[in-house]
């Protein structure tokens, strides 16, 4: 029934929520879903919230990993976001590793790097 | 507690009643998300290699009165050759990452690995109570 993540649109973004009882087949489709959105809807972003998963395994690490390498040659950054602390845990523990895609904490701070190419956290910390 | 593995939703619902079985034990948050993390990636190598199976958990007790949940996960598929090599970070038959096994036993206290050719594959993992 809830087997379909939505995806939004926010500024030049793509936003799509992934809930927490996706069956495999559901987080393949998600990558269709996208893919097909990004094409329709130029934007400079897509955003992957992670928010309410309260595990990330290695299926979905690859998932999400392709999805960003197949967005990029589109031309749109992918960014994780939201991810729990103890899902940090648990896969680098295992092993599992996402480089190529890019984190945020927040959706605000997506934004802030799309629109500024500096990271939030940085330009907080600058001097003035 | 028994749940078939036969289908995608069973991974699902292995990750269901791993996640009522690790809140109703009071495993701490971080190992909650180990678990069912582990429970995860071995529940869809039931699916992805054996294409059938089944998990199940109960208590289980160690020295000094101490207590765990243990996991169990038996396919009746075709086996594991080299198990070691099965266990390699990275190593995968199949179309994954090649993680799920070698990542299940670092998240776990306990792993422990069966399997005959023809046969079938028993994973047993388990967590200890702190």
């Amino acid at each position: 029934m809830l087997n379909n993540a939505a995806v939004l649109k926010i500024q030049d973004a793509l936003v799509i929520v992934m809930h927490g009882n996706m069956n495999d087949h559901s987080v393949k489709q998600m990558q269709h879903t996208v893919l097909a959105q990004i094409e329709q809807t130029p934007v400079s972003g897509l955003i992957i919230d992670i928010s309410q998963l309260d595990i990330v395994d290695s299926y979905m690490v690859r998932l999400f990993s392709d999805t960003a390498q197949m967005a990029k040659l589109l031309g749109v950054e992918v960014f994780l976001v939201g991810m729990q602390p103890y899902v940090a845990l648990s896969m680098v523990e295992m092993g599992l590793d996402i480089r190529g895609i890019k984190t945020a904490l927040t959706v605000d701070h997506v934004f802030e790097i799309l629109h500024n190419g500096v990271p939030y956290a940085v330009r907080r910390g600058a001097p003035q | 507690m028994k749940v078939e593995i036969v289908k995608e939703e069973d991974v699902v619902a292995a990750r269901q009643a791993a996640r009522q079985a690790v809140v109703a034990y009071k495993f701490s948050l971080v190992d909650q998300t180990r678990i069912i993390t582990a429970v995860s990636e071995l529940a869809r190598n039931i699916l992805l290699y054996a294409v059938c199976g089944w998990m199940e958990y109960h208590e289980v007790s160690g020295p000094r009165g101490k207590k765990g949940l243990e996991f169990v996960f038996q396919d009746y598929g075709p086996g594991i050759i080299d198990i070691d090599l099965a266990m390699t970070p990275g190593y995968s038959t199949g179309n994954g990452l090649g993680l799920g096994l070698s990542g299940a036993r670092r998240l776990m206290d306990d792993f422990a690995i069966t399997s005959h050719q023809g046969e079938g594959t028993i994973v047993r993992i388990t967590k200890w109570l702190n």
